[in-house]
């Protein structure tokens, strides 16, 4: 599946941390299963955004946490 | 601004009081976080007048399982005194890459008591504040 303009610029923390090939998986995984993210890492996410999309996330709110583990609700948090 | 205590995590205790070279014995007490999952030991560093808390998850779902099983033993935190954890939280508020992460209320004898504590994320640099109940 093609990746939006948008989608791109936010996959493009996971493809700085993993490689390109993570853009194969990032539409399917579990984020937090899968190892890709872990709770240092959702700060550097937050941060990612916050810069690339100008939202600033609320971690401490646990409906953030979930919608972080998945690509499409991530988009929502960032730009949705 | 004081720091007050450095928080460490540990995957295995004994080989990180080893490294440090200090043993159980230096241990003033242990106490678990039933809601992060993960044991607290703390140990006090009189020449510093400082703290040292080695986290160490009890499970794979505590809070910093995944870096324990990253790092093995590392920093994680600055713990600091806080007269205020609403001024300590608004420092950070309007700043660009900091997130407040937590909130939480536990007991540490080492630490006074009853403690409120707030974690802060200044981009990857994590600040817990410490208060004593009023």
């Amino acid at each position: 599946m093609a990746l939006t303009e948008q989608e791109q610029r936010l996959a493009r923390f996971f493809v700085q941390r993993e490689g390109a090939g993570v853009v194969e998986i990032i539409t399917t995984v579990d984020f937090f299963q899968q190892g890709l993210l872990d709770s240092l890492d959702m700060v550097g996410l937050a941060v990612f955004i916050e810069k690339e999309f100008k939202r600033k996330l609320d971690l401490t709110d646990p409906v953030t946490m979930k919608a972080m583990a998945r690509f499409d609700s991530l988009c929502t948090l960032a730009f949705g | 601004m004081r720091i007050q205590h450095i928080g460490l995590v540990v995957s295995d205790l004994d080989e990180t009081l080893a490294a440090l070279g200090l043993t159980r014995a230096h241990v003033t007490e242990s106490v678990h976080d039933p809601v992060q999952d993960n044991t607290l030991h703390f140990v006090h560093l009189p020449e510093n007048n400082l703290w040292l808390e080695f986290v160490e998850p009890m499970s794979e779902r505590a809070s910093i399982a995944k870096f324990a099983a990253k790092f093995g033993m590392g920093l994680h935190h600055l713990g600091f005194d806080s007269a205020d954890l609403v001024a300590s939280e608004q420092l950070h508020a309007s700043r660009e890459g900091a997130f407040t992460l937590g909130r939480y209320q536990i007991e540490v004898r080492s630490f006074g008591g009853r403690i409120r504590t707030l974690f802060v994320a200044v981009r990857g640099l994590i600040l817990e504040y410490v208060k004593r109940y009023d």
